[in-house]
């Protein structure tokens, strides 16, 4: 039954303490996870959306393995993400971040960014960093730049491709275009389209754009203080939105009213 | 109408190591009393120089070539450090992208407020202050003017910024990128604020932003900026109904719609580096109308019908 869905969440949760400080000696307990689940197709994308704070980003990292749950299970290919070795789960996984200035070091070139993910003794290092700097339409001679010499919009693909040359199944996509132009923006979503369909990935991608995320989503998971308060498909959520705090998003997008016939 | 401000001419340059960066290129706008202004662009095309040509803060690197910016028949540029200084924050208010970064983070918010309202020789009693704080709509004014910035929200603490920049009732308020870092619904109640103050305070406003989105229940006037210069400006409704420069177009279109869609409309290639333009039209090498002479001969920005337009071929 599982095998329609590559990933799958069964009520995670995941508690924050705030530990004792110098101006409070009380500690808080705040659910950043609240029973959260959600599956993921083969092939497929799941959009998350939410403000600032609703547990969008600790939902990813945790599902990325990069952070601890407290409980609930989370299912890769149905096997367990507690039985995947972190180089296993490496190479089934890839996240990408939103700010490609501080997510890739300075201080390497672009091939060893690439060929450091790797992180094999494969002397095909520089092919594959070629390969895979050629599919998100940069050239070969990027190897030996570095990150500076970049804009945005070329960060972004030198991460995705860091993100690649493990062979992942898998993209979670945290705000990956909210930092670019709007061109670049598309851009970019269309490189994620375009890998899509010819390497078959599977992507989660949180944004608090509903307008990019209901143009490209299979699904939508709407998180408002870390529950998932709407989840369905993409074109259910944003003609019929169910509820009150989805509905209050919904509208708070901007829309140019004046009939563009670009609308 | 009541002329305001006008930018006549205007180029900006940034010097950075030898290399010197056209920033912004012979802008001539003109703003009329309780205008709304947009420029519209992407990262690097001038739009925040431009803005903060008007006040004269710009950065050392950045160097004002020549132009006029006149305010009241007082050419801005021109004026020394004193003068200015009652237009800066006086007569024309300013609020960023990151409120956080504005603010001060060891004062607190009454504090903060009555500087601005001590220099411009303002009444700056805690009534005074209360009640900006009111018409900027947070509630309890009372408990909140002893807050620290960081113990309010990105809203909150832009609202901070709009009681600041409309403290001194100035004529002019420059918004730049206000609601950039701000959720969406948040980004609203930010918008509702400016249209609400909008009235109140009878502003001229100058919005900088890349969002097309919020433009269109906010201005009348646009203008769109590619590479330093403007190459659209006109009426909001005529412009976004109906783009004619093929960048605006393709901007437009660039815009996320609501509903699926196999690929996204792009523009190719990448905004040209300021230092190494291309000739002719700064344009054509992405553009999807271009003809023979849009490599060799620059467009000027001319009247066509009912706004400027800066292509040979629209």
């Amino acid at each position: 039954m599982l095998n329609n869905f590559i990933l799958k969440t069964v009520n995670v949760n995941k508690n924050f303490c705030t530990g004792k400080t110098f101006f409070s000696n009380k500690t808080v307990t705040v659910a950043a996870v609240n029973n959260a689940s959600i599956e993921l197709k083969r092939g497929g994308i799941l959009g998350i959306a939410g403000e600032s704070g609703s547990g969008k980003t600790t939902l990813a990292k945790i599902i990325a393995g990069l952070m601890d749950y407290d409980s609930g299970e989370i299912f890769i290919d149905d096997r367990n993400l507690k039985n995947y070795s972190r180089y296993e789960l490496s190479k089934k996984i890839q996240m990408i971040f939103q700010d490609p200035f501080s997510s890739l070091n300075p201080k390497l070139s672009i091939g060893t960014t690439i060929a450091e993910a790797i992180e094999t003794k494969n002397k095909k290092l520089d092919d594959i960093a070629a390969n895979v700097l050629n599919l998100v339409g940069l050239s070969g001679d990027t190897m030996q730049k570095y990150p500076h010499q970049f804009s945005g919009g070329q960060r972004q693909r030198i991460a995705i491709a860091r993100a690649l040359a493990k062979d992942a199944e898998i993209i979670i996509a945290d705000e990956p275009v909210s930092s670019l132009d709007i061109s670049v923006q598309a851009q970019i979503m269309n490189l994620f389209l375009d890998l899509k369909e010819n390497l078959g990935l599977s992507y989660i991608i949180i944004s608090h754009d509903l307008n990019l995320l209901s143009a490209v989503s299979d699904n939508i998971a709407i998180m408002q203080n870390g529950k998932i308060i709407e989840y369905g498909q993409s074109e259910k959520i944003m003609n019929r939105p169910e509820n009150p705090y989805t509905q209050k998003l919904i509208s708070a997008i901007p829309v140019m009213s004046l009939g563009s016939k670009f609308l | 109408m009541d002329k305001i401000l006008s930018i006549e001419n205007l180029f900006v340059e940034y010097t950075v190591g030898k290399k010197i960066i056209p920033a912004v290129r012979n802008v001539s706008l003109t703003l009329n009393k309780a205008d709304s202004l947009t420029i519209v662009g992407e990262s690097g095309c001038g739009k925040s120089t431009l803005g903060l040509s008007i006040l004269n803060l710009l950065p050392k690197e950045a160097r004002i070539i020549d132009g006029k910016i006149i305010f009241h028949e007082q050419d801005i540029l021109r004026l020394g450090e004193k003068e200015l200084q009652k237009i800066r924050g006086g007569k024309i208010g300013i609020v960023f992208q990151d409120p956080l970064s504005s603010l001060n983070p060891v004062i607190k918010i009454s504090q903060q407020l009555r500087e601005t309202l001590k220099i411009h020789q303002r009444d700056f009693s805690d009534d005074k202050i209360e009640k900006l704080l009111e018409t900027v709509q947070l509630s309890e004014p009372k408990i909140i003017k002893n807050y620290y910035p960081h113990q309010l929200s990105g809203g909150m603490r832009q609202r901070i910024m709009l009681a600041m920049a409309i403290a001194t009732k100035p004529e002019i308020l420059i918004a730049d990128e206000p609601t950039t870092a701000l959720d969406v619904t948040i980004q609203k109640e930010i918008l509702e604020l400016i249209k609400k103050l909008m009235r109140e305070f009878n502003l001229t406003v100058i919005f900088i932003t890349h969002n097309f989105g919020i433009i269109s229940d906010i201005c009348n006037k646009i203008a769109v900026m590619y590479a330093g210069e403007i190459v659209e400006e006109g009426g909001t409704s005529e412009i976004i109904k109906n783009p004619r420069h093929p960048y605006t177009k393709a901007l437009l279109s660039a815009i996320p719609k609501t509903h699926k869609v196999k690929r996204f409309n792009t523009i190719p290639g990448n905004v040209p580096d300021l230092s190494a333009m291309p000739d002719g039209c700064k344009f054509h090498p992405r553009c999807p109308r271009k003809i023979e002479k849009c490599a060799k001969e620059e467009p000027q920005l001319k009247q066509k019908e009912n706004r400027l337009l800066r292509c040979f071929n629209p």
